[in-house]
């Protein structure tokens, strides 16, 4: 009887233990985190779709939440008020699982500032050339207060042969980014705008 | 002195994976640049010197109807830390290691030598053993790593070596490449065996 | 048509030993006989596919909820191993014949890297638990096939002549590398 406490006591104590301390390390550890994702994979993205802003995005983000999903706003301001602003958008049903984009959206003149894939796992030279530049830019300068359609559903967008479910699923994580602006639009702008402000 | 050979049968007699044919899975599969062989070496490394250290000062305490299981749960703590500080200070390392890093637990020198070693041994030459199997892992991975990436893409951890000119064999950084480069080093190894 | 991409794929295109690099150690050490082999494949088959469903419902059902992603790899670990021990629980009673063509081979399952591999490779994908059972299923199934072929090839080394620093495992090394070179056909597929 004594052995199976002492079991139960050793087990437990390591476990328990390792559980807090990895959890305290993965606390104080979570901003870096963040930090790195923000300069390697979010970056480049950010930095590929927005040109010709006073301010460095990733440094001004900002948090917010629709419909309870949470949504990480990266804006772009000129002369103080908020001209472009990326986010990060999920398309489902990529061939290899759920594909992120990270999109951008031109305030001036209501046009898809850009697209760029910051995580995604499809396969090497067949889905992924879907998420190269030479594919993505079709969205480039498209207006947003249209919906996203691939062109077998009667929209505009091309599918990339050989590359059918990957180009469903970006046009779908476009589509749905798209919705979020077009429903919410001033909303975020105000938002963006006071923070800013208040950061200066 | 036998603290000094358990560190330096590490670099030569019982050297992972050529003597003990252990580990292959990250020994092929991030071998394709030196820079990530050398980093899945040191993080091997890493979490082989605290297991080994932590589960010799606990052999006396964990009964041994259940000792697999805690040293399981030991060395995933300590390659929970390894993500977490990858992560944070290595994100592109990270990244190229991607599902390699949280596969040390399966590692198969690293629970060998628990069980085989540090759960029969004091402190002080669990460290020692930990430490030379542990280096002597990161240099295989990283001579092994270097063939491959010189030979397949002309560079030396990121520094082109031949100049432009070199067309690279790039049938060594991919798969069958890695297996059929690791064997004839298993070969010229079996060279210099009695 | 979706799934038969992805059984296809995952059997031939992307086996997880040729292209994957997963599960090396144990494909190395129970393949020098042809009977020995296809038990291990029986019991991978059986154990992968299992356990990905499990750690995936674990994810899903107490990992994402309470905020604990980072344990993954301690719990996933946990998982499988006790998942492991009750199955070898379970058929030493009640399954005497499977337990006397598999038994040796389920507790070497849990440091089988493909086993980890897999349901950390599902996680990470983002599929479904549909999509979760059909890729593990027929990752475990390119297992078993690479692996009882490769016994194929390594009894015939039985009776050939192979150069004295060849032999063994860098001989092995060598002709799993061709056998890899000759999936690599089936990329011109997909």
């Amino acid at each position: 009887m004594s052995k199976m406490v002492k079991i139960v006591l050793v087990i437990g104590v390591i476990g328990g233990l390792s559980g807090t301390s990895l959890t305290a390390l993965k606390n104080s550890l979570n901003t870096r985190i963040e930090a790195q994702k923000d300069i390697y994979i979010r970056g480049p993205a950010i930095k590929e779709i927005m040109k010709n802003v006073e301010n460095d995005p990733a440094a001004t983000k900002k948090e917010m939440t629709f419909d309870g999903v949470k949504y990480v706003f990266y804006p772009g301001f000129k002369g103080g008020k908020c001209i472009a602003v990326a986010f990060e958008s999920i398309g489902p049903g990529g061939f290899g699982g759920d594909i992120k984009l990270m999109v951008g959206f031109n305030f001036e003149n209501s046009t898809i500032l850009g697209v760029a894939a910051t995580e995604h796992h499809e396969t090497p030279g067949i889905g992924a050339r879907a998420l190269e530049f030479s594919y993505l830019s079709q969205y480039y300068g498209l207006p947003y207060k249209e919906s996203f359609k691939l062109k077998k559903d009667g929209g505009k967008i091309d599918v990339l042969t050989g590359a059918s479910y990957s180009s469903t699923a970006i046009v779908s994580a476009v589509e749905n980014a798209a919705q979020l602006i077009r429903n919410h639009q001033k909303e975020i702008i105000e938002t963006l705008e006071k923070s800013y402000e208040s950061n200066k | 002195m036998r603290v000094i050979s358990e560190f330096t049968k590490g670099f030569w007699k019982d050297i992972p994976p050529f003597r003990l044919v252990l580990g292959l899975c990250p020994t092929l599969a991030v071998t394709s640049a030196a820079k990530n062989g050398l980093g899945m070496g040191l993080a091997t490394a890493f979490v082989l010197v605290c297991s080994n250290v932590i589960i010799s000062f606990l052999r006396k305490i964990i009964p041994s109807e259940v000792r697999i299981a805690s040293y399981i749960v030991l060395i995933a703590s300590f390659v929970v830390i390894v993500e977490l500080v990858t992560q944070a200070y290595f994100y592109t390392l990270y990244e190229q290691l991607g599902i390699f890093i949280p596969l040390i637990v399966v590692n198969c020198i690293i629970l060998g030598r628990a069980e085989a070693f540090a759960s029969k041994n004091s402190v002080i030459y669990s460290f020692a053993d930990g430490l030379g199997i542990g280096l002597g892992f990161t240099i295989s991975l990283t001579v092994l790593a270097s063939i491959r990436e010189i030979l397949g893409s002309g560079t030396f951890f990121g520094m082109s070596v031949f100049g432009k000119s070199y067309l690279p064999f790039s049938f060594l950084v991919i798969a069958p490449g890695a297996f059929i480069c690791l064997g004839v080093l298993l070969a010229v190894m079996n060279v210099f065996k009695k | 048509m979706k799934f038969i991409f992805m059984i296809v794929s995952a059997i031939f295109v992307n086996n997880i030993i040729l292209a994957k690099y997963l599960g090396n150690c144990p494909f190395l050490g129970v393949s020098q006989k042809r009977d020995s082999a296809i038990g291990m494949a029986l019991a991978v088959v059986f154990v992968l596919t299992m356990s990905s469903i499990v750690t995936w419902i674990f994810q899903k059902a107490f990992l994402e909820p309470l905020n604990l992603v980072h344990l993954q790899t301690v719990v996933f670990i946990l998982v499988i191993a006790g998942f492991v021990q009750l199955t070898e629980f379970y058929v030493r009673k009640n399954l005497k014949n499977l337990y006397q063509a598999l038994g040796i081979f389920l507790p070497l399952i849990t440091t089988n890297c493909a086993v980890l591999g897999v349901a950390i490779l599902c996680i990470r994908s983002s599929y479904n638990f549909i999509e979760t059972a059909i890729f593990a299923f027929s990752s475990s199934v390119g297992y078993g096939l690479a692996i009882t072929l490769f016994s194929g090839i390594r009894e015939r080394y039985e009776i050939c002549h192979i150069p004295r620093i060849f032999k063994g495992t860098a001989i092995a090394m060598v002709s799993v590398g061709l056998m890899a070179l000759a999936f690599l056909g089936f990329k011109g597929m997909a």
